[in-house]
């Protein structure tokens, strides 16, 4: 009887875990992998995955054809509602995924990723900031670089923070080797007074990259 | 004159008794009509899919799958019947269907039939029908979730009587399904027109015995 139980016990736990799907709704995904001078990558694999708090899913896979484009039709998870699309890399470029995709951002149930740029091992350079804090009344929040970004991770949703972003010490992202990027953040000091920036910050083609802001 | 009379005496008795063994026969036939008593197919099918569809294209048949049938009423040569039919699929294609294990056609259909009786043994039964389908879908091993659809057959069969209770037959119909699959509008067809030939071979009891052996 005890056996029994156990055995109930643990089907019942399995069925908690596993992701269940509605068969009768399906999901699209469109995109295209482009290579940063636009050329098509073809054959690039790209899988879609279904998230809860106790589990993941692999729900769909395809590859792009030989124009760089896909389209991805996997069925609706009946409850959850946390996406990622993983655009798998290779030994020439690094791969990327995207994050956060909730269900409310399917229009007509379809989901349109756009172009995919993925960037080869060799044209990346790390991006260091170094955030000098020249007055101890000033804070930095909401740190944004925008330009041809390498990073693995892109938040289609940003993550719900109670309180503003901040910084210590440095700031690092992966971009792109022999650009120009656009970095806007923002300086608080104690009376609550925030004073918005933009600056244009020069990558060349060495591997890494150094900004420093004062604030 | 007493020939005549003679003629006159018996025509007429001959004359009732022929109609009244024809009111017999008629009478028996109308007893029949409505209720008579049931022929059962059980056959194997195979499916054969072609266009731009989720079966086509997502998927691959097994070779046969099965299915039976219940005639139980009879008007005429005309025959009404209810049936259910079972077939399973695999999935080849995941970029279309999802990371699905496989797929199971299951349909419940009436169908009505007509039996033409082209020479003693041999009848040819065209036949048309409606029914339900329901895909059922599985995945992550034994997790399964289905959706459903309207189907339309028209076809026949070929039906060849071995014995008085016993016939073998092999049919062919197009089965057009149309499901209820909500997806974009650019995806509507693919899940939801399906288009399919189906063939039978199978075997008919008929409890009733075979009309003419």
């Amino acid at each position: 009887m005890k056996k029994l139980a156990f055995f109930a016990l643990g089907l019942l736990c399995l069925n908690c875990t596993t992701i269940q799907y509605d068969v009768s709704t399906r999901l699209v995904f469109e995109g295209q992998v482009n290579d940063r001078q636009g050329n098509p990558i073809s054959n690039n694999d790209i899988e879609a995955w279904i998230k809860n708090s106790n589990d993941i899913d692999l729900i769909g896979f395809t590859t792009s054809n030989s124009n760089g484009h896909f389209e991805l039709v996997i069925p609706s998870p009946k409850n959850e509602t946390d996406f990622e699309i993983t655009v798998k890399g290779n030994s020439i470029y690094r791969g990327k995924e995207y994050v956060n995709i909730y269900r409310s951002d399917f229009q007509d149930y379809y989901f349109n990723l756009d172009e995919i740029i993925l960037i080869e091992f060799d044209d990346i350079s790390e991006l260091i900031i170094t955030l000098n804090q020249s007055n101890q009344e000033n804070t930095i929040t909401n740190i944004d670089v925008s330009g041809i970004i390498a990073d693995q991770t892109i938040w289609v949703n940003p993550v719900q923070e109670e309180y503003p972003e901040y910084y210590h010490d440095s700031y690092y992202r992966q971009v792109a080797k022999n650009q120009t990027l656009n970095l806007h953040y923002e300086v608080r000091n104690t009376t609550g007074q925030t004073n918005q920036f933009n600056e244009i910050i020069n990558v060349g083609s060495d591997d890494t990259t150094t900004y420093v802001i004062n604030y | 004159m007493k020939k005549l009379l003679l003629l006159l005496i018996v025509i007429p008795q001959l004359l009732f008794s022929q109609e009244n063994e024809e009111n017999k026969i008629i009478d028996t036939e109308k007893e029949q009509t409505f209720f008579y008593k049931p022929q059962f197919y059980f056959y194997v099918s195979h499916h054969i899919n072609s266009g731009e569809h989720f079966l086509a294209d997502g998927h691959k048949p097994d070779f046969l799958g099965g299915g039976l049938q219940i005639n139980f009423m009879k008007y005429h040569n005309v025959k009404f019947g209810l049936g259910w039919e079972y077939h399973e699929y695999n999935v080849i294609d995941k970029s279309t269907i999802g990371n699905i294990n496989s797929s199971f056609y299951h349909a419940a259909y009436a169908k009505f039939q007509y039996q033409w009786d082209i020479l003693k043994r041999w009848s040819v039964e065209p036949y048309l029908g409606l029914g339900a389908t329901r895909i059922q879908q599985r995945y992550n091993n034994s997790a399964r979730d289905d959706f459903y659809g309207m189907n339309f057959y028209a076809g026949g069969n070929f039906t060849l009587k071995l014995t008085k209770f016993l016939s073998v037959f092999i049919g062919i119909n197009y089965n057009s399904i149309r499901f209820n699959v909500n997806t974009n509008r650019n995806w509507e067809d693919y899940f939801n027109k399906v288009n399919q030939v189906q063939m039978q071979f199978g075997i008919i009891f008929s409890v009733n015995g075979n009309k003419g052996l």
